[in-house]
């Protein structure tokens, strides 16, 4: 029998009786086909032919036990019903039709056996071989995502949030609740969690965005990447929040140092893991948003600049216009004032004269003042578009417009929305040009505040009135006495590029609109620029 | 007997020019009211101009191209004092290059105007 099993084992193969993916060896898988048909063979001899009276059929379980590993569904289904007839033809044999109780019962018991193992055999072979299915499906998942993770165009890091996950969650343990305020209160907190996180991959992507980085890294040790990723403080901090607040999903702007020195702004898109064992290997998607920034910065600048030099422009025009004039009915009403004492000084006085002089004056001065009046209404007819206007939306717009302002001041920009804060119709773009101006002066007067505690608050609440107020808080020096007094004049400054218009034009620019604009120092130091906006602004 | 002097007074602006009259009078003079130095060419009765008034911008013919056409004629000019609000070096070298008697600054110092007036009629040229 067993020099016949190579061709046994082909034919049962080709009825899909055997299991084609072999995980033992031809010779091993033969051998064990082989015992298992010798076993059988003996069971059926001993059954048939020797009279003991014990249940042998149950041996063939055996048989189906040993082959389980060899053949497949069917296979061992097909062996099992051979077992089975075996035992039939067995008891047949030797006790014919008669009934025998005992071996009745012993054959049942043997075929029940045999039923029993097979169902057993074939819903371990189905699980196995779902498990396999599912390892490989993994398997080739895990391949898919290691491809597009090596070779993806945007720079990827894999990096181990574990650590710092744990720690967040004991603080919250603990009774933490903001974790912001937190932060401020250890300065040290946000440098212990960056170090805590490091780097396991980094894609052929990320390492391009970094330039020629240490031959280290490149030969795939990437802890040494950490020096490149400089997340700014703020930036790292609202990361920190997200996985605080057990967010799926983070965005923010970050800078990276390249090898060559140069720091790059990238978005940051950061996705958490449901689970929280996951946390060890947390992918950080990077793209290089620097000359997108550098754009925007340049228009902006530009359109800054040509807001100023208009401004200056207007200003400039204006007030030549002006003086031109006023020139006349001022020089006339100088020269009818000074006749008209020449005619008084007279002995005796020509009243009739002074008379006609300062009926003159009257009508000169009144001249002048119709001159100021009109070239205001002629300032004043271009028709303003009103719209409805969120306060905190118009906030945080202007401080993406800032931003690169403010990362390069190292300031943090903190806005705080009270409750019940209204929507007002009023001038977007007026009150986004006070809002720019008090915020680049509180920029410019934290320049002497130590880094760390240049910070600039704006809170934004209702008012008693109808209407909202726009604080704006820095932790500069506060105004003196002596800035203080002149603030709101015009041509008065304390930059040296500065026309020293903004304060006043801002002023004006709200007053127009039946707000207000009011500096005060703060109790805790820092100026302070309270902007009012009534819900529903003055058309003039 | 003594003829009173006649100042001719030309500036495209009525109320400046009703002001100088005014002071012209209480000076103890007579004038004559030019709104143009184009008006002022064309009047035919030049000759008892005792001193001139001019603005030097007005719309048209300008205080100095006034002065130019005045230089071009044979007869005797009188002495001009100029006034404007622009106190450009340029224009006054041009006045004062042109024979210009006196180059004054709007609004003009009443007293220095007087006393430039007084002179100009006491020795003219």
């Amino acid at each position: 029998m067993p020099l016949s099993t190579p061709a046994l084992e082909k034919a049962l193969q080709t009825h899909g009786l055997v299991n084609p993916k072999r995980r033992m060896s031809a010779r091993h898988e033969g051998g064990i086909l082989s015992l298992a048909a010798l076993l059988a063979a003996t069971v059926f001899y001993l059954d048939t032919f020797t009279d003991i009276h014990s249940a042998l059929a149950t041996l063939y379980v055996i048989t189906v036990l040993l082959s389980a590993e060899t053949l497949t569904e069917k296979g061992t289904l097909f062996l099992s019903v051979i077992c089975g007839s075996l035992a039939i033809f067995s008891y047949l044999t030797a006790h014919g039709l008669q009934a025998d109780l005992a071996a009745a019962l012993r054959l049942t018991v043997a075929l029940a056996a045999l039923a029993i193992t097979c169902a057993l055999v074939i819903r371990n072979q189905r699980a196995r071989l779902h498990l396999l299915r599912f390892n490989a499906d993994l398997r080739s998942s895990e391949e898919r995502y290691r491809t597009l993770f090596e070779q993806g165009r945007v720079a990827l890091w894999e990096r181990d949030y574990s650590d710092v996950r744990k720690m967040l969650m004991r603080l919250r343990a603990d009774g933490i609740q903001d974790l912001r305020a937190y932060a401020r209160e250890h300065p040290a907190f946000i440098e212990t969690c960056i170090a805590r996180v490091p780097t396991i991959a980094a894609n052929a992507a990320a390492l391009d965005l970094l330039g020629n980085v240490d031959p280290k890294v490149r030969a795939g040790d990437v802890r040494a990447i950490r020096r490149y990723i400089a997340q700014d403080d703020a930036t790292f901090l609202e990361l920190l929040v997200a996985i605080f607040e057990e967010r799926r999903h983070f965005e923010g702007r970050g800078t990276v140092i390249t090898a060559d020195g140069t720091s790059k702004l990238v978005l940051l898109t950061v996705g958490f893991p449901q689970d929280a064992a996951d946390f060890n290997r947390v992918v950080v998607g990077m793209f290089d948003i620097t000359e997108r920034e550098t754009a925007q910065k340049a228009l902006f600048d530009a359109q800054a600049e040509l807001a100023l030099a208009s401004r200056a422009a207007t200003i400039g025009a204006l007030s030549a216009s002006l003086a031109h004039e006023l020139n006349q009915p001022l020089g006339a009403v100088v020269v009818n004032a000074q006749t008209l004492q020449r005619w008084l000084d007279r002995d005796p006085p020509d009243l009739a004269a002074v008379s006609r002089s300062a009926e003159r004056i009257v009508r000169d001065s009144q001249r002048a003042s119709d001159i100021i009046q009109s070239t205001r209404s002629m300032l004043g007819n271009r028709p303003p578009a009103f719209e409805l206007v969120s306060l905190p939306d118009l906030v945080l717009e202007t401080r993406t417009l800032l931003e690169s302002e403010l990362l390069r001041a190292r300031a943090v920009l903190d806005v705080e929305v009270k409750e019940g804060t209204p929507v007002v119709r009023a001038v977007r773009i007026e009150l986004q040009q006070v809002l720019i101006n008090l915020i680049t002066n509180a920029l410019h007067a934290m320049a002497v505040t130590p880094e760390a505690e240049r910070r600039i608050g704006v809170t934004i609440e209702a008012t008693d009135a109808a209407g909202a107020v726009v604080r704006i808080r820095d932790t500069g020096p506060g105004l003196s006495p002596e800035v203080f007094k002149n603030l709101f004049k015009p041509f008065c400054t304390t930059k040296e590029t500065g026309l020293g218009i903004g304060l006043a034009i801002c002023r004006s620019m709200l007053e127009a609109r039946g707000g207000t604009l009011t500096a005060s120092n703060h109790p805790d130091g820092g100026a302070l620029f309270d902007m009012t906006i009534p819900i529903e602004a003055d058309h003039d | 007997m003594s003829i009173t002097p006649v100042i001719a007074i030309v500036d495209d602006d009525p109320s400046i020019r009703e002001a100088l009259d005014d002071l012209v009078l209480s000076c103890g003079y007579r004038s004559r009211l030019f709104s143009s130095a184009e008006a002022f060419l064309a009047d035919a009765d030049r000759a008892a101009i005792a001193c001139m008034l001019v603005d030097v911008a007005m719309p048209g013919l300008s205080g100095i191209e006034l002065q130019a056409a005045l230089n071009e004629t044979p007869a005797d000019k009188p002495p001009m004092i100029f006034m404007t609000s622009y106190r450009d070096e340029r224009t006054r070298a041009a006045a004062m290059d042109g024979g210009a008697y006196a180059f004054l600054g709007k609004p003009v110092d009443f007293n220095q105007l007087v006393r430039c007036l007084e002179d100009a009629l006491k020795h003219p040229g």
